[in-house]
C-alpha cells in the first residue's frame, strides 16, 4: 500500500502541486489541496487545444480551397488575380 | 413544468438540430426543421422574456449541478433581449432563406450551410444566456467557426480571402479572451461570472486583474468589429452569401457588445472600468471616430453591401458611445440601439438579398432606376436607410434620442452635437443609393436583360417586409424595448441581478 503522502509526493513530481485556484500569496494548508492538483486548469486546457485543433484545421481547409481557386497561396498573386478581374 | 426548463431548451434544441441536418441531408425536410427549430427558439426566447420581466432573473443550474462549480445559465432582461433579437431574426431570415441560396451555393451543399448557421446560432445564444466565463468562450468558438465556413460559402471567390482574414483576427481575438479568463481564474479561482465579481474584489487592484481585463476588452472588441480593430468585417460581410450578411449583421456584432456589457458591468463592476481603469477616455474617442471615419468611408464604395457593412462599423460606434456613458440612460440607449440596429440591418441586407437575386450583383452602378424596375423592394431599401439616419418614426429616431439624451445628462454638448452631425454623413451614404435607383435612367441593355429575370418570390418579399414593418412600428411603440432596456441597464449598473 502506497500512503497518502507518497501519493501526494507522485502528483506533485509531474504536475504543479499548488493548486492554481489558490491565490499566489495564500500558504496551502488544506491537505487536500495539497495532495490533488486542481482538475479544472487541465480541463480548460484541453478544451483550448480542441478548439485550437478544429480552428487550424478549418484555417487549412479555407487554404486548400484557396489554392483550387485561384493557384496560388501568395497573398501577393491573389490580390494582383482580384485586382484584374 | 417545460416552463423550468427553458434556458436549457433555448440552447439543445438548435445544438441537437444541426447534426440531425447533417444525417437528413435532404434540402426541402432540412430547410423544413431549420424553420421549425427558429421558431420554436423564438418562442422559447419570448417566454423567456415574459418570466424575467415578470419574476426577475432566472438562474438555471444545468445538470443539477449549482453554482459556482457547475455550469449555470442566467436570464436577466438584458439576455433575454439579446436572445429575442437574435431568435427573431433567424426566424425572419430561415424562410427567405431557400430561393437566394440557390442563386449562391451550390445545392449539394445546403444541408451543411444549414447545420452551419444553426450552429451559428446556438453560439451566439449561448454566449448570451450562460453565466460561466469559459463555456461563453466555449460558445464563441462555436459560433465564430460556424460563421468563418458560412462566410467561406459565398457566390465570389473572394469570399475565401475574407473569411481566411476573418479566420485569423477572430482567433486573435478568441485567444485574447482566453488569456484574459485564465489570468482572472488565476487570480480568483472561479469561472461563474456572479461568483468571479465577488471574489475580483479584493485582488482588483493588482497587475494581473488589470491585464486580465485589458485581454478581456481588446479580445471582445475584435470581435465586436470595434474601429481600430475592424478590419474584418467590410470584405466578410460584403462577399458571405446574402442569408448569412443578413444573419450575421444583425445578431453576431449585438452577442459580442452584450459580452462586453457582461465583462465590464456584471464581472469587473463599473467602478473598476471606468473610475479605476478609465474606460471611457479610450472607448469614447474610439466610437467617435468609428462613427466618422467609417461613415466618410461608407460615402465612396461602390458595392453596396460593403456601404452597408461599414456603415455598421459606424452604428457599432453608436452602441460603443452608449455604453461608455456608464449612465443609465446611455446603456438604454446602447440596447435599444442593438435591438433597432439589429432590425435595420436585417432590413437593409435582406433588401440587398433580393437585389443581388434580380440582378446578380450590389454594385451601385448596376442599380441604375431601380427604383422603377423593384418599387417595393427599394420602397423597404428607403425605410431600412431613414433608419439609419434616424428620422423621426423610425426606430433608429429613439436610438439617437436616448443617446444625445445620455451625452447630455454627463453635459458632453460636443459629443451629442457630434451624434447629430454623423446622421447626415448616413444621409450622405444612403442619398448616393437612393439617387442612383430612383433618379438615373438605367441603360437600354439592363432594361432588356431585366425582361428575361423573374420578379422577387413572394417568399423574399414577405420576410424582408415584416423587417422593415417591425422598424417603423418600434419607431412608433418604442414602449418594449425601451422598458426592457431601462430595467435591464439599471441592474448592471446597480446590479440587484
Amino acid at each position: 500500500m502506497i500512503s497518502d503522502e507518497e501519493i501526494a509526493q507522485r502528483i506533485s513530481s509531474t504536475v504543479p502541486r499548488k493548486a492554481p485556484s489558490i491565490s499566489n500569496t495564500k500558504e496551502v494548508t488544506d491537505p487536500i489541496e495539497l495532495k490533488y492538483s486542481n482538475p479544472l486548469p487541465h480541463v480548460l486546457i484541453l478544451t483550448a487545444i480542441v478548439v485550437g485543433v478544429a480552428t487550424t484545421s478549418l484555417g487549412l481547409a479555407l487554404v486548400v480551397r484557396i489554392n483550387e481557386t485561384y493557384g496560388t497561396i501568395e497573398e501577393d498573386q491573389i490580390q494582383s488575380q482580384d485586382d484584374d478581374s | 413544468m417545460i416552463a423550468e426548463q427553458l434556458p436549457i431548451l433555448q440552447i439543445i434544441i438548435p445544438l441537437l438540430s444541426a447534426p440531425l441536418c447533417v444525417v437528413l441531408r435532404q434540402r426541402q425536410l432540412v430547410w423544413a426543421i431549420e424553420v421549425a427549430v427558429c421558431w420554436v427558439s423564438l418562442a422559447c426566447a419570448i417566454g423567456l422574456l415574459v418570466q424575467t420581466m415578470d419574476h426577475g432573473p432566472i438562474v438555471y443550474d444545468v445538470g443539477g449541478w449549482p453554482a459556482p462549480l457547475g455550469i449555470v445559465y442566467q436570464v436577466d432582461p438584458l439576455a433575454a433581449l439579446v436572445l429575442v433579437i437574435v431568435t427573431s431574426v433567424a426566424s425572419v431570415v430561415m424562410p427567405y432563406a431557400p430561393r437566394v441560396l440557390e442563386a449562391e451555393v451550390a445545392k449539394e451543399k445546403h444541408y451543411l450551410f444549414y447545420a452551419a448557421l444553426l450552429l451559428c446560432m446556438t453560439g451566439l445564444l449561448g454566449m448570451t444566456i450562460t453565466g460561466d466565463i469559459f463555456n461563453v468562450f466555449v460558445f464563441l468558438e462555436i459560433s465564430s467557426l460556424s460563421s468563418y465556413a458560412l462566410i467561406s460559402m459565398g457566390p465570389q471567390r473572394k469570399a475565401l480571402m475574407a473569411s481566411y482574414r476573418y479566420l485569423v483576427m477572430g482567433t486573435i481575438g478568441s485567444t485574447f479572451l482566453l488569456i484574459g479568463i485564465g489570468l482572472a481564474y488565476m487570480m480568483t479561482g472561479t469561472l461563474n461570472m456572479v461568483d468571479l465579481a465577488e471574489r475580483l474584489q479584493g485582488v482588483e487592484s493588482s497587475r494581473t486583474i488589470r491585464t486580465a481585463f485589458a485581454f478581456l476588452t481588446v479580445g471582445i472588441s475584435i470581435k465586436m468589429a470595434i474601429f481600430p480593430l475592424h478590419v474584418w468585417l467590410p470584405d466578410a460581410y460584403a462577399y458571405a452569401p446574402s442569408v448569412v450578411t443578413s444573419f450575421l449583421a444583425s445578431t453576431a456584432t449585438k452577442v459580442s457588445c452584450y459580452l462586453l456589457l457582461r465583462v465590464i458591468f456584471t464581472v469587473f463592476g463599473v467602478t473598476f472600468a471606468f473610475d479605476a481603469m478609465r474606460l471611457d477616455t479610450v472607448l469614447m474617442p474610439l466610437s467617435l471616430a468609428a462613427i466618422f471615419v467609417a461613415s466618410t468611408v461608407a460615402i465612396y464604395q461602390t458595392n453596396v453591401k460593403r456601404l452597408l457593412a461599414y456603415s455598421s462599423i459606424a452604428q457599432i460606434g453608436y452602441l460603443v458611445l452608449g455604453l461608455s456613458f456608464a449612465s443609465v440612460t446611455g446603456l438604454t440607449a446602447c440596447m435599444v440601439h442593438m435591438f433597432n440596429h439589429a432590425l435595420m440591418k436585417g432590413t437593409l441586407f435582406l433588401v440587398m438579398g433580393c437585389i443581388a437575386l434580380r440582378l446578380g450583383s450590389v454594385e451601385l452602378s448596376d442599380m441604375k432606376g431601380l427604383g422603377r424596375r423593384m418599387p417595393i423592394v427599394m420602397g423597404m431599401f428607403v425605410i431600412g436607410g431613414m433608419n439609419l439616419i434616424g428620422i423621426p418614426l423610425t426606430s433608429g429616431f429613439i436610438s439617437k434620442w436616448f443617446l444625445i439624451k445620455a451625452a447630455m445628462e454627463k453635459d458632453l454638448w460636443i459629443v451629442a452635437l457630434a451624434t447629430l452631425v454623423s446622421s447626415l454623413l448616413a444621409f450622405v451614404y444612403i442619398l448616393r443609393v437612393v439617387e442612383v435607383a430612383y433618379f438615373q435612367e438605367p441603360d437600354a441593355e439592363t432594361l432588356l436583360k431585366d425582361e428575361s429575370i423573374a420578379k422577387t418570390p413572394l417568399s423574399m418579399l414577405v420576410p424582408t417586409a415584416v423587417m422593415a414593418v417591425a422598424t417603423i412600428v418600434f419607431g412608433v411603440y418604442p414602449t418594449l424595448p425601451v422598458t426592457v432596456a431601462q430595467q435591464a441597464a439599471e441592474m448592471l449598473l446597480w446590479g440587484g441581478g
